[in-house]
């Protein structure tokens, strides 16, 4: 069934579960992924953040119909655009037809670059390979290309660095050539799973300076999964925290940094401390995340959040509410009343009444 | 050398470690990898240190250095008076007493195959601390009290624990002797987001409470600001700029600090600093660069850098940095 | 160790051993005959008083059968208990020690490994004589060095783990470190390797009988049986057959356990 997005969007997620089979009797699947929603226009930067465990790597590699194994199932759809202008739901694709999309339409890089590259080949030869399957070059041409793409993504000394084995050079470099064979064929959208969490700050700023530089270049879409929430802050237009499996708060990350509405949120940003922040004490957050195969009865999180309420929180499931203003999305049941008391600055100490 | 007002607890002086490197078929020594290349600073009572650095800047390998966990290739370092380098086996385990040492991966620095109540007992036990069984128990408790986990824990296998309660039962062993210094090497990177901030409340309270001094490393600055007293910046061995923590991060004087400083993301617009982007990657630390290792790298770099390694001088009180120019920061 | 006990092949592995060792201890209970005794009904195919038919002397071949158990698991068990007795000794000192005792341990264990065990078992028996004694310690002697070979191989994994550096970092000594962290975590791979030894043990025991080599007359012993049922085969096949089978049965077992302890 193929469709058109109306608007410019790259990418519409609706109601996303991803559940995965125990393989042990008797136990239902465990569900990783609940019924996520979003989408992602041309040329934007929308980041998922969130804890291991919440189900943002796994709602990025469902986004490439990539989950490991038999034992998962994908329900909901996930539409992607295609260069001709079509959609295309990736759920339900087969495997060639996936295979035609990634790389294609869609592309990936993930945290370790090391996992991803062949030891045995060369990094020219790589780039060659990628390039090979999704495009129509002559050999010279694609040389050439590879070449481009290498120097573009600031690679000191690219013609050493293609004849080079991955072993031969550092995280840093593998990385952006990572993102040379993620962008070599021009996709609509790059997905980055925590791409810079394995290397050093150094590294980490001169990698998000060019990925940044180079979305503006070419308008390409980004989903960055991380779970640094200034990092966030520094990269994406839009922000979406996850927590136990499900969306808890979206929007414009100014908003969400200015005046977080979930407690969740609020709890996560004062938890960490920041550079030049002379007055704040961290408050960590109390206990550990859930277990996806045990989650508490209402709201997930009312177990560590400091402004549960007996009888509420414990009982109901809060759904998916959106702003006035249509721009954000918060699950909370309280977040209206607790946004009357001023706590847009998590760096206050006290406690709102 | 950074004096400090009181007799310092620990002093290390000119400290160096050199890997071999041995080629061929008869490992004939062709070089050496310069993994600490000349490192003095002093720790005080009570006092914590950040060593912070990225990869391949050696600072894991001083904190281990300075246990003689690894064995330094030259240098001095005192320990409440004594000569660390001059101790025997016994005097090394007895140094173990006083000073101790948190691992960054929690899952690799417990024997799966041991029950808590061992792993915490276990430096009781070989320093032969307790004289009966009873004592033991009684101070593991104590221990585990003191790391916020129940006494049920006792009877757990490593396995069942998770990250963070195991970085908890790692803590509760390096206290175990009640040493006065800690090496704590990178504990929080191995730990998810939020458990990183209670271990981080953990040791900011118990190294109050029990006046512990502590070598923090960290690739995590504004944790490193969060804990630290004072912050020494290294980069290819050899320390770049050492001061009080918060004139580090906030009015860096040597352009490592400045770029390393920069390079943090920060979710305020008015608190971001203007970013300087390093070219290239670490240079290499079998043959660094002549003179400054850093001038390879630096925005600021002059011709002159790469005639003499620039010592570290007073440019504030406590404040020194290792850079000839005076004139960019 | 619960769980490996819930594992399909353990448990088939188990209960062919456990049937073969209730045998051979319930040997005088169940046989119904001496084995040794001889008489004149020799080599009688089978039949409701000798079940399996007699031997050359007129033995009762299922007797001697049921008895023969008994020798091939004692030099089985008793060759890998030798082994282990020298080799996790010497593999854990190698291994955590270093240098030039581990070079040295190092060069004997891979002569030994080197030489074919067969013929080495044959060599020195054929020399000092084969009494169950000697059978046990030329095949304990076999077998050691696998078995440090083995031990010293995850010695030398363990001691650069981050656990034995925090031991270190306490103020452990080598021997305290060997035992509480190197042994345990070593233990199960030993356990496997123990297992397996038993097996080639008792097949190399009865490959030496079946050379001549074996437990001396009249003691029944299944590697002697096969090989005086040889000449008969066509007669009576079961008296070189069961014996066989025998043997194949329990190094079965022992070997079933022994891969997947792992």
């Amino acid at each position: 069934m193929t469709t058109t997005f109306e608007d410019s969007r790259v990418l519409s997620v609706e109601h996303l579960s991803v559940s995965f089979d125990t393989g042990k009797r008797n136990t239902p699947p465990v569900t990783v992924v609940r019924d996520v929603s979003f989408s992602i226009g041309k040329g934007e930067i929308v980041a998922i953040v969130g804890e291991s465990g919440c189900g943002k790597s796994t709602t990025g590699l469902a986004l490439l119909g990539l989950n490991p194994g038999s034992n998962a199932s994908v329900k909901g759809s996930i539409n992607l655009a295609k260069k001709g202008g079509q959609t295309v739901d990736i759920v339900g694709l087969r495997e060639r037809e996936l295979r035609r999309v990634r790389g294609n339409d869609v592309a990936m890089i993930f945290q370790e670059p090391m996992s991803s590259l062949n030891p045995l080949y060369t990094i020219g030869a790589q780039i060659e390979e990628a390039l090979s399957v999704h495009r129509r070059m002559s050999s010279k041409e694609r040389a050439a290309e590879a070449l481009r793409l290498v120097s573009m993504l600031g690679i000191p000394s690219p013609a050493k660095c293609l004849n080079s084995y991955p072993h031969q050079l550092s995280g840093g470099m593998r990385q952006r050539v990572m993102i040379a064979i993620a962008l070599s064929c021009h996709p609509g959208l790059l997905i980055a799973d925590e791409p810079t969490t394995a290397l050093d700050v150094t590294v980490q700023a001169q990698i998000v300076e060019r990925m940044k530089q180079l979305q503006q270049e070419t308008q390409m879409a980004i989903l960055f999964v991380t779970h640094d929430l200034s990092l966030v802050a520094e990269i994406a237009n839009r922000a979406l925290v996850m927590y136990a499996g499900q969306i808890v708060e979206a929007g414009p990350v100014s908003d969400l940094f200015n005046q977080p509405l979930m407690p969740y949120t609020q709890a996560l940003m004062r938890s960490r401390p920041r550079l030049g922040d002379v007055r704040h004490r961290i408050k960590p957050i109390p206990g550990g995340a859930p277990n996806p195969a045990a989650l508490p009865a209402g709201c997930t999180f009312h177990k560590r959040c400091e402004h549960a309420v007996a009888g509420r929180c414990d009982t109901q499931v809060p759904s998916l509410e959106t702003t006035d203003d249509g721009l954000r999305q918060v699950r909370c049941l309280r977040w209206r009343e607790l946004r009357q008391v001023p706590q847009c600055a998590p760096v206050l100490q006290g406690q709102p009444s | 050398m950074t004096p400090t007002s009181t007799q310092p607890l620990i002093s290390v002086s000119h400290l160096r470690k050199l890997y071999d490197i041995r080629r061929g078929l008869f490992s004939k020594l062709v070089g050496h990898v310069h993994a600490v290349n000349d490192v003095s600073f002093d720790i005080a009572p009570g006092e914590t240190l950040g060593l912070a650095g990225e990869s391949g800047s050696g600072k894991t390998t001083i904190g281990r250095s300075v246990l003689r966990l690894i064995e330094p290739t030259d240098g001095a370092i005192r320990f409440d008076g004594k000569d660390v380098m001059a101790l025997n086996a016994a005097g090394l385990r007895d140094y173990r007493k006083s000073a101790q040492i948190i691992f960054q991966d929690p899952f690799a620095s417990i024997n799966p195959r041991m029950k808590i109540r061992d792993v915490i007992a276990e430096p009781l036990r070989v320093q032969k601390i307790h004289a009966t069984e009873r004592d033991v128990d009684r101070r593991v408790s104590e221990l585990l009290d003191l790391v916020s986990l129940s006494d049920d824990y006792k009877d757990r296998s490593p396995t069942a624990l998770s990250g963070g309660q195991r970085q908890r039962v790692v803590i509760a062993r390096a206290l175990a002797v009640n040493p006065k210094f800690i090496v704590a090497d990178e504990p929080i990177s191995a730990l998810d987001v939020s458990i990183q901030a209670q271990i981080v409340s953990l040791l900011d309270e118990l190294k109050q409470r029990l006046g512990l001094a502590m070598l923090f490393i960290s690739h995590d600055l504004a944790v490193m600001e969060y804990l630290s007293d004072r912050i020494a910046v290294v980069y290819l061995g050899q320390i770049m700029e050492i001061g009080p923590a918060r004139a580090i991060t906030q009015t860096p004087k040597h352009p490592y600090t400045e770029a390393l400083i920069s390079a943090v993301p920060d979710d305020r617009p008015d608190m971001r600093r203007k970013r300087v982007v390093l070219q290239g990657d670490v240079a290499d630390p079998v043959s660094p660069p002549s003179g400054c290792v850093f001038r390879t790298r630096c925005i600021y770099a002059k011709p002159e850098c790469a005639q003499q390694r620039p010592v570290l001088r007073e440019i504030a009180p406590l404040h020194f940095k290792a850079c000839i120019r005076d004139d960019v920061l | 160790m619960r769980e490996i006990l819930m594992r399909p092949k353990v448990q088939i592995g188990a209960f062919i051993l456990l049937v073969m060792i209730a045998i051979s201890l319930c040997a005088p209970l169940i046989a119904p005959h001496d084995p040794t005794a001889s008489s004149v009904m020799f080599l009688a195919p089978p039949g409701a008083d000798n079940l399996l038919g007699t031997d050359e002397l007129g033995r009762d071949i299922l007797s001697r059968l049921i008895y023969g158990g008994q020798s091939s698991l004692i030099v089985g068990i008793g060759a890998a208990v030798m082994a282990a007795i020298i080799g996790i000794p010497v593999g854990l000192v190698a291994g955590y020690l270093g240098g030039r005792v581990d070079l040295f341990a190092t060069q004997i264990i891979d002569i030994f490994i080197a030489l074919p065990g067969l013929i080495l078992a044959l060599i020195i028996t054929a020399m000092v004589g084969p009494t169950l004694f000697n059978l046990v310690l030329v095949l304990g002697f076999v077998s050691w060095p696998r078995i440090a070979r083995l031990v010293r191989g995850q010695t030398l994994a363990l001691r650069e783990s981050v656990f034995v550096e925090a031991s270190k970092a306490v103020g452990a000594r080598a021997d305290w470190i060997m035992l509480k962290h190197v042994w345990p975590n070593t233990m199960r791979i030993v356990a496997a390797q123990f297992a397996l030894t038993v097996a080639y043990s008792i097949f190399t025991s009865a490959s030496l009988s079946f050379l001549g080599l074996g437990m001396p007359p009249p003691t029944p012993d299944w590697g002697a049986m096969v090989r005086s049922g040889f000449d008969y085969l066509a007669m009576n096949p079961g008296m070189s057959l069961a014996p066989g089978a025998a043997v194949a049965a329990t190094v079965f077992g022992f070997y079933l356990i022994g891969t997947s302890i792992k």
